[in-house]
């Protein structure tokens, strides 16, 4: 008898059978996975979802913004005003010399009259050596004359352009031969000149070389200022990694999901390995079976996801282009990447499966055989180091900022040390929350006493079989918990919505004198971090200020029947005596440095301009002198004191600081009675028109027109990309994965119960019996899931935003609601609906 | 039908007399089997002519003389007890007999009896299955075969229903106070558990 | 002659302090190659327990179990499990055969298991099941197949390559009387090529088809049957060990 196994020596030496054995136990695997699948649909839908997502972000990630918007293919450049039309061809000639190649654009600006815009004539050769990747000819050919030019859309929109048309501007004359554009930057209008324009205003040279060999260069025509710009490392990586980083964070909340799940799968399959131990498969082996299932679903989901997410990357392309403001190539895609996501999803599927595969490995094969579920195993969890971890966590949240990302005043993704700090925190606070929820759900056992038998029973069996709904508990408080974090930093977001210089209902008139030119902005609605902010207001008459206010008059009526005029009042100090440059507004300054900055004209406030705020005039606290955006410790610099003859800083003391709005319209006011109090004077500088439909383009070259008749200057709508598109989107997205998990989590619940409901009907309870469990398990995990996932939100932005409470004040409560109250509801009147069957089966042993 | 037996396992617990052992036979097979006094005296007086029973009083005829079992009784009694049935198989009534008198025995384990008699049953079962089994194509033996087993298969039942009803209610038998342990009774006492 | 499973003095403790089980006490029991070999009893007598230490599912709490005259009551778990793939088959009531591979597959499982690559393994999981008769069924999966063709492949799979001891748990148990006649007589042919085989059940039908008939009570073996009885004259004796 045992001669017979002789001629097994090779396969002695393998106590477990070798390659061999394993791949027939992974054969079965896949093919149980392959009848099973769909019991596992929600995991690998979630799993999918998240590679999906992934691949989607990563991408978008790796494309963002480039630098070769401004440099092309180049490493610098250097740009300086030319000193004459000869200059130019001494200075390229000289670069020439010293870079070997060099790409030369000209710049000219040519005020556009009426208007705070002008046209930028770019003199460029589109087959220079580093500036290829700026230019992109869209219709028609790029100019080949002194007397062609190619136009933006933009340009071609505000005159009225088409190929073969006339341009005419600044008394300048050139037929359009064809429409461009940047494609690293659509936003950018310009109208495009042959190389060589001899009355440009500056130059750019574009160079491939390093910043020593830069500064090396002396410029023949030795210009003023030379800005020198070095090409910054390549982010598109790095933020792309980050992307990653973000989804391991993701994917290890999926991962709790996906261990429930596999513990279930492996419960039902628990005779099955009960038989194959039998048969001889050693431990490893019966790991292998449940593993490998794991290793399955996470190979589904990542071909299917990284397809998915890719695919939908293409399908989108066209569609976040306008909105990124740059072309992209629809096939730059970092395959590996999303190679690597698709890779963790199954690295992650598969860990997730290792829990379950060692416990039930582990079940002694009699019990295993006997299909009796194994006793419900004790947790021992430390409370101490879940609450170490949440506050590790939260702390490396806030340390991250957060809601620097939020509100766009931090780079996204651009510093790595951020990323990884809430990564790390992300991760601490799963772990955390994943370590607190048995306590929750043990604090339940305490009220359960009083409960109706079937909520009762509900209770009994999440607090029994606690290791289990604990994850549960975790995966829907985090998934909720984001929700909510979208939902709070959305709604955080909202009140700030005006974007841009005025929306597309508005003009902006402002008065000039002679002195000022057309085609910039004037210098009271410059950006104060630009240098040169300085309050003169322009030398006009009360007779001229009269004839232009009955000039706006006549615009409005020529835009619209209903359109209303808001004046706009500057704040002066009589008592200022006049400067060589004319008088001076009031302003408000801040601390820089040794001195003080300029940050803001003040206007005397009027419930129009108060309104753009969403503020009413009338229920300001009395008392209040100024209100403003601007943030932080303000002053009114150099107040005249005729006394002394000195001027004087004054701190504001009695300040609101109201909602901002768009960024052109006035933004600090004055009340009335302060300017009174003070003995202040106002001054008309500009007027707020505002129209009852969108500005059109032909109505505001006609107001334009007028509006240099007038000696006036306006502003409109500047084309600006919206991130709006994207921000519903990542919305949608937060609550898609959070509404997986919540379904896949009530369905787990209902698979778990299945058992007991089938006793529950053998013992003659009624339908509304088994409807009410299921409805008391799904409704609790939920609410309890919920209270979790919004208090630990809040706590976090409450800690991470502690210098800003305000930002929370607008608690978007009806979103909070529905997930406080709404959900749980949901969720058990789900729960109602699919117990109110029968339970399939009764009797009946299925095979497996 | 052992009358004979019956009789003598009845004087095993004490000395009785005539009428006595007939009032215990017919309350101890639920008066199943009716049994008239002469029956009982005519029995009696064999047993006492064939050495099995003994009479205090020689001299008294009637009710009123007290039998006694004895040593060559209780070998005969033991013997019997232990003795398949004749025919195959065997009456169930004879069996039940058997079970009923074993119970009334002190010293004798019932289980130990019906294991006994589980055996032979198995054991003739299996000479059948046998048989059976090495002509798988004689259908008409198949079909004989058949019969003796699911006959045999209804008794060996019947000694495993006894067999639990025993075991959960251990003191069924009439069983007088005082009886003695039988020394192989630690087994006994488990079933009874 | 070494005895294909040996049992010595073998005892089972469920459980300890009040809710103390003796499932068996002291089990001596030993089965020669060729021999089939019934264990019956009532249910909760320990027949059930008796097979599982027998087959090495568990260990007993005292006493030895040889197969093939290995001690295996002291092996490590991953050598049970190799004594499992190449010496011992079961069989059970139902539950037999994992869903998810087809016959061929169920058959050639232990094989595989123990590495044997997987053409071989199968070649040989079908010769089993043409000894069974179920050869035409090789490439269906379990659920297409009936419960006696079941039951068959899993005998397959218990007999397969050099398997020799065969361990089943009330095989017929789900089975109507002639599919389980069928097995049953299968079973003993498998016993007459050579195959050791060890029944438990309650029924006294089933346990005729051995050789051997061992009564088990309260975790004790208290008796053993063998062919036995007058038949009579139109029946001949039949082979007994």
């Amino acid at each position: 008898m045992t001669g017979s196994q002789a001629g097994r020596t090779a396969a002695e030496r393998h106590d477990d059978g070798g390659v061999a054995a394993s791949r027939a136990v992974v054969r079965w695997a896949w093919r149980l996975f392959r009848r099973e699948w769909r019991q596992q649909s929600r995991v690998l839908a979630l799993l999918t979802v998240v590679v999906a997502v992934t691949a989607f972000t990563s991408t978008a990630a790796y494309n963002v913004a480039p630098d070769a918007a401004t440099f092309g293919s180049a490493s610098h450049y250097l740009t300086f005003d030319l000193a004459g039309p000869d200059a130019l061809a001494a200075d390229t000639a000289a670069a020439e010399e010293h870079f070997g190649a060099v790409d030369v654009i000209t710049r000219r600006s040519i005020a556009i009259p009426g208007s705070v815009e002008s046209v930028e004539l770019r003199g460029q050769d589109p087959q220079g050596p580093y500036g290829g990747p700026t230019l992109a000819v869209r219709e028609g050919r790029y100019p080949a004359g002194a007397d062609e030019v190619a136009v933006t859309d933009g340009i071609a929109d505000a005159f009225a352009l088409e190929v073969g048309g006339l341009f005419a501007l600044g008394g300048g004359q050139w037929t359009v031969v064809g429409l461009v554009e940047n494609p690293g930057d659509l936003n950018e209008d310009f109208a495009l000149v042959a190389p060589g324009d001899r009355a440009a205003e500056s130059v750019t040279f574009l160079v491939r070389t390093d910043l020593n060999d830069v500064n090396a260069f002396r410029i023949p025509s030795q210009p003023d200022g030379i800005e020198v710009g070095e090409r910054s490392e390549d982010v598109s990586i790095l933020s792309a990694v980050a992307v990653l980083v973000v989804s391991v964070v993701a994917l290890m909340l999926v991962g709790l999901v996906a261990t429930a799940s596999f513990v279930v799968v492996a419960q039902r399959r628990q005779r099955q390995l009960g038989m194959l131990a039998a048969i001889g498969a050693t431990e490893q082996h019966l790991r292998l079976v449940t593993v490998a299932n794991g290793a399955a679903v996470g190979l589904f989901a990542a071909v299917c996801g990284a397809a998915l997410g890719a695919g939908a990357w293409i399908a989108a392309v066209p569609l976040v282009e306008p909105a990124l403001g740059y072309r992209i190539d629809a096939l730059n895609v970092p395959w590996w990447l999303v190679g690597m996501g698709a890779l963790l999803a199954v690295v992650t599927s598969t860990a997730a499966a290792w829990w379950p595969a060692r416990a039930v490995a582990r079940i002694p094969i009699t019990v295993a055989l006997s299909g009796r579920p194994p006793r419900p195993t004790p947790v021992h969890r430390s409370t101490g180091l879940a609450v170490l971890l949440l506050a590790g966590g939260v702390a490396g949240l806030i340390a991250g900022d957060p809601a620097g990302l939020a509100d766009g005043t931090a780079e996204p993704f651009g510093n790595p040390m951020d990323v990884l700090l809430l990564g790390g925190g992300m991760l601490a606070t799963v772990l955390g929350v994943l370590l607190i929820s048995p306590l929750a759900i043990r604090a339940l056992a305490l009220v359960a006493g009083r409960m109706p038998v079937a909520a009762r029973l509900a209770v009994r069996d999440l607090v029994r079989y606690q290791s289990r709904s604990g994850v549960a508990l975790a995966a829907i408080s985090l998934a909720l918990g984001i929700s909510v974090a979208v939902i709070v930093g959305a709604s955080a977001a909202e009140h700030g919505e005006a974007e841009g210089n005025v929306s597309e209902r508005q003009l902006l008139v402002w008065t000039r004198d002679d002195s000022q030119p057309e085609g910039v902005s004037p210098y009271y609605t410059e950006d104060p971090n630009d240098a040169g902010f300085s309050p003169f207001l322009p030398a006009l008459t009360p007779a001229d200020l009269r004839e232009m206010d009955a000039a706006i008059q006549r615009l409005a009526a020529q835009l619209d029947d209903g359109a209303a005029i808001a004046e706009l009042d500057l704040a002066l100090d009589p008592a200022h005596p006049s400067t060589h440059y004319g008088s001076l507004g009031t302003t408000l300054a801040k601390r820089a440095g040794d001195g003080y900055n300029d940050i803001a004209l003040v206007f005397v406030a009027t419930p129009e301009l108060l309104r753009h705020h969403g503020v009413d005039l009338g229920a300001v606290r009395p008392g209040t002198e100024v209100l403003t955006v601007e943030e932080g410790e303000l002053v009114f610099p150099g107040i005249y004191d005729p006394s002394t003859q000195n001027y004087r800083t004054e701190r504001v003391s009695n300040i609101e600081v109201i909602p901002t709005g768009y960024s052109s319209l006035p933004g600090s006011f004055i009340t009335p009675e302060a300017l009174e109090a003070r003995g202040w004077e106002s001054r008309r500088v500009g007027w707020l028109i505002e129209t009852g439909s969108p500005v059109t383009t032909e109505q505001l070259a006609a107001v334009r027109e007028a509006a240099s008749d007038a000696g006036l200057l306006v502003e409109a709508r500047r084309g600006q990309p919206s991130i709006a598109p994207l921000r519903t989107g990542a919305t949608a997205a937060g609550m898609l994965v959070a509404l997986s998990i919540l379904a896949m989590t009530v369905g787990l619940i209902r698979g778990e119960g299945a058992a007991d409901l089938r006793t529950l009907t053998a013992t003659g309870a009624t339908s509304s019996m088994r409807r009410t469990l299921t409805a008391a398990t799904a409704g609790v995990l939920a609410l309890l899931g919920a209270t979790l996932g919004i208090a630990g939100v809040y706590a976090a932005l409450a800690a991470g935003l502690s210098s800003d409470l305000g930002a929370l004040s607008p608690v978007p409560f009806v979103h909070l609601a529905v997930i406080g109250a709404g959900v749980p509801l949901a969720a058990a009147a789900a729960g109602w609906l699919v117990a109110g069957r029968e339970p399939p089966a009764l009797a009946r042993q299925a095979l497996e | 039908m052992s009358v004979r037996h019956a009789l003598l396992a009845l004087l095993t617990e004490r000395p009785k007399f005539g009428l006595q052992l007939r009032q215990e036979f017919e309350s101890g097979t639920g008066a199943v089997w009716p049994l008239n006094v002469g029956q009982v005296y005519t029995t009696l007086q064999r047993l006492e002519r064939d050495g099995l029973v003994e009479s205090e009083d020689a001299d008294i005829a009637g009710p009123q003389k007290d039998f006694r079992i004895t040593s060559a009784g209780r070998d005969e009694l033991t013997e019997w007890l232990r003795t398949p049935p004749e025919s195959v198989p065997p009456p169930r009534d004879e069996l039940v007999i058997k079970l009923l008198v074993a119970l009334r025995v002190p010293g004798v384990d019932v289980h130990d009896i019906l294991q006994t008699h589980r055996r032979h049953l198995v054991g003739s079962m299996q000479r059948y299955t046998h048989l059976k089994a090495a002509a798988a194509d004689d259908v008409a033996l198949a079909l004989v075969v058949d019969a003796q087993v699911f006959r045999l298969d209804g008794v060996i039942r019947w000694l495993d229903a006894a067999d639990s009803r025993l075991k959960q209610f251990p003191l069924a038998g009439p069983r007088p106070p005082g009886a003695e342990v039988s020394p192989d009774g630690d087994r006994m006492v488990e079933g009874r558990r | 002659m070494t005895a294909a499973l040996e049992l010595r003095r073998v005892s089972k403790v469920y459980g300890s302090g009040a809710t103390e089980v003796h499932a068996l006490r002291g089990v001596d029991l030993a089965v020669y190659p060729g021999e089939l070999v019934a264990i019956m009893g009532p249910s909760g007598c320990g027949k059930s327990t008796l097979l599982t230490i027998a087959g090495t599912l568990e260990e007993p709490t005292d006493g030895e179990v040889l197969v093939d005259g290995i001690e295996v009551s002291g092996m490590s778990r991953n050598d049970r499990a190799r004594m499992r793939r190449r010496s011992i088959g079961y069989v059970f009531q139902d539950f037999n055969l994992l869903a998810g591979l087809t016959a061929v597959e169920n058959a050639a499982l232990p094989l595989e298991l123990d590495g044997m690559p997987a053409g071989r393994a199968q070649g040989l999981g079908l010769r089993a099941l043409e000894e069974l008769g179920v050869a035409e069924r090789a490439g269906h999966y379990p659920d297409d197949l009936s419960g006696g063709e079941r039951q068959r492949v899993s005998i397959a799979r218990a007999i397969v390559g050099d398997r020799h001891l065969l361990l089943a748990d009330e095989p017929t148990g789900a089975l109507d009387s002639v599919n389980g006649e069928a097995v049953m007589r299968l079973l003993r042919g498998a016993c007459q090529r050579g195959v050791t085989g060890l029944v438990v059940t309650h029924d006294a039908q089933l346990a005729s088809w051995a050789d051997r008939v061992v009564f088990l009570r309260d975790g004790r073996m208290v008796d053993q049957a063998v062919p036995a009885g007058a038949p009579g004259a139109m029946l001949a004796p039949g082979a007994a060990p």
